[in-house]
């Protein structure tokens, strides 16, 4: 038998992640130690192919503010990491940019895949119930989108105006957001248990088991993208608003 | 008494100290005091150290949601009590199994403290009877059939508080909380027929 510790632990949300990532570390060697960070660094607009550029160099090349990009990947890496003490507004142009790509990541990426993975699993499992999982699934993928939209079409052009210095006439002010901002897990755990507890026994679990990783993957994702907006976004326009109603 | 291991969560070193010393002189328990100060130590903790209660602020739960905690506490039959100091919405410290008040005296929090340790012996399986009720399944149904609360009340002749008490035990049991995750469990599980649901919510 191989000893244990051959044996490697699946990097997502471990605690014992003790790596801090910094400016003159491989962007690749960074993306082979921890998998998740290749969502995160396409979204920042790092894209594959980099060679043995570090990251400093990865970011001149590609304009992106380097503080900005190293808190991401860190915060991304370790929940341990606290980014409340390196924030400054400049990172705000790349963090919305971010965002963005992350949204439309989910609206157009992930939960199409994902609706594919259950239509396969539909015809799969001949089961008369299966189809309702479709259903409930397509409510939450609205849920999903009004959210994301809501960020898109609000909350965004609102911190655009602040950075542009032009007149914010729509009276809105980011403590809005913050009770604004829904719970869109809730349908993504229903789900979960939906298809490990209740749902009867199919033949073929292949689809089944898929759709379930790429749930807890999809949750994981979310759960981040939501802690990144409520202790980086959030504090940041704070100070963008206090700067400019003095 | 065998000695209990304890884990103590707060963001203020001063809290977890005081805490910790009024543990020492009034519950006079043998065993050790971990401490941690954040969510994720919290859950380090938990996953790695055998602790027997877990006593937090509330405020540690990203969300205030106490899921994440609950599952593998749940799994290693740890209880988790509140250590409040602040305000609470309700729904937030439902989820604990007991609350210590910052201004509880010494004997209260023993008290508190030894009723939580004794109840998980005498109920080890507090939630693990996973099947549901007669009444929880009629009410399950009208939930299914898209009633709401006022209307499952009047329905089944009984007040909107126990409506509110059925629903949230049902949801503990199964693991579901949206109206149509319950739907889909009520058609599943022929509840209701297949003609009667529409997925709304």
């Amino acid at each position: 038998m191989r000893p244990l510790s051959k044996y490697k632990k699946r990097n997502t949300m471990s605690c014992s992640e003790k790596l801090h990532i910094s400016p003159e570390m491989k962007l690749s060697d960074v993306l082979l130690t921890n998998e998740r960070l290749l969502l995160i660094s396409d979204r920042i607009g790092l894209p594959l192919g980099m060679g043995d550029k570090t990251i400093t160099q990865c970011c001149r090349e590609h304009n992106l503010n380097i503080e900005m990009v190293l808190m991401l990947l860190n915060m991304y890496n370790s929940h341990a990491y606290c980014p409340e003490g390196n924030l400054n507004t400049d990172m705000i142009p790349g963090l919305i940019q971010y965002l963005s790509n992350a949204h439309f990541y989910y609206l157009n990426k992930k939960i199409p895949y994902l609706q594919k993975l259950l239509t396969r699993f539909i015809e799969d499992s001949q089961s008369k119930h299966s189809v309702l999982l479709r259903d409930f699934f397509s409510l939450y993928a609205e849920e999903v989108k009004a959210h994301m939209e809501y960020e898109d079409q609000q909350v965004f052009p609102y911190i655009q105006s602040l950075l542009t210095n032009t007149e914010n006439t729509s009276g809105y002010s980011i403590d809005e957001f913050s009770t604004h901002h829904s719970d869109i897990e809730e349908k993504l755990t229903d789900l979960k248990h939906l298809l490990i507890k209740h749902f009867p026994p199919t033949s073929d679990n292949f689809y089944r088991n898929m759709i379930l990783q790429e749930l807890f993957d999809f949750e994981y994702d979310i759960n981040d993208h939501n802690r990144l907006e409520d202790i980086v976004l959030v504090p940041l326009i704070k100070q963008l608003e206090e700067r400019k109603s003095l | 008494m065998k000695p209990v291991k304890i884990l103590i969560a707060d963001q203020s070193e001063l809290i977890r100290h005081g805490l910790k010393f009024m543990i020492s002189k009034h519950l006079k328990l043998t065993g050790t005091i971990h401490e941690a100060c954040h969510f994720n130590e919290l859950m380090c903790l938990v996953e790695q150290e055998k602790t027997q209660i877990v006593i937090m602020n509330p405020a540690l739960l990203p969300g205030g949601n106490a899921e994440k905690l609950k599952q593998t506490a749940r799994l290693k039959n740890i209880p988790v009590m509140a250590l409040v100091y602040a305000f609470f919405d309700e729904c937030v410290l439902s989820q604990f199994d007991g609350q210590i008040y910052i201004n509880d005296a010494g004997c209260t929090m023993r008290e508190k403290i030894m009723a939580v340790l004794t109840r998980k012996k005498e109920e080890p399986a507090i939630n693990n009877n996973q099947s549901l009720t007669n009444r929880e399944q009629d009410v399950l149904r009208c939930v299914a059939l898209g009633f709401a609360n006022k209307e499952i009340s009047d329905e089944l002749n009984i007040s909107i508080n126990t409506v509110i008490t059925h629903r949230k035990n049902i949801s503990n049991k199964l693991g579901v909380k949206s109206a149509s995750g319950l739907t889909i469990y009520a058609v599943i599980n022929n509840l209701i027929n297949t003609e009667d649901y529409k997925l709304t919510k």
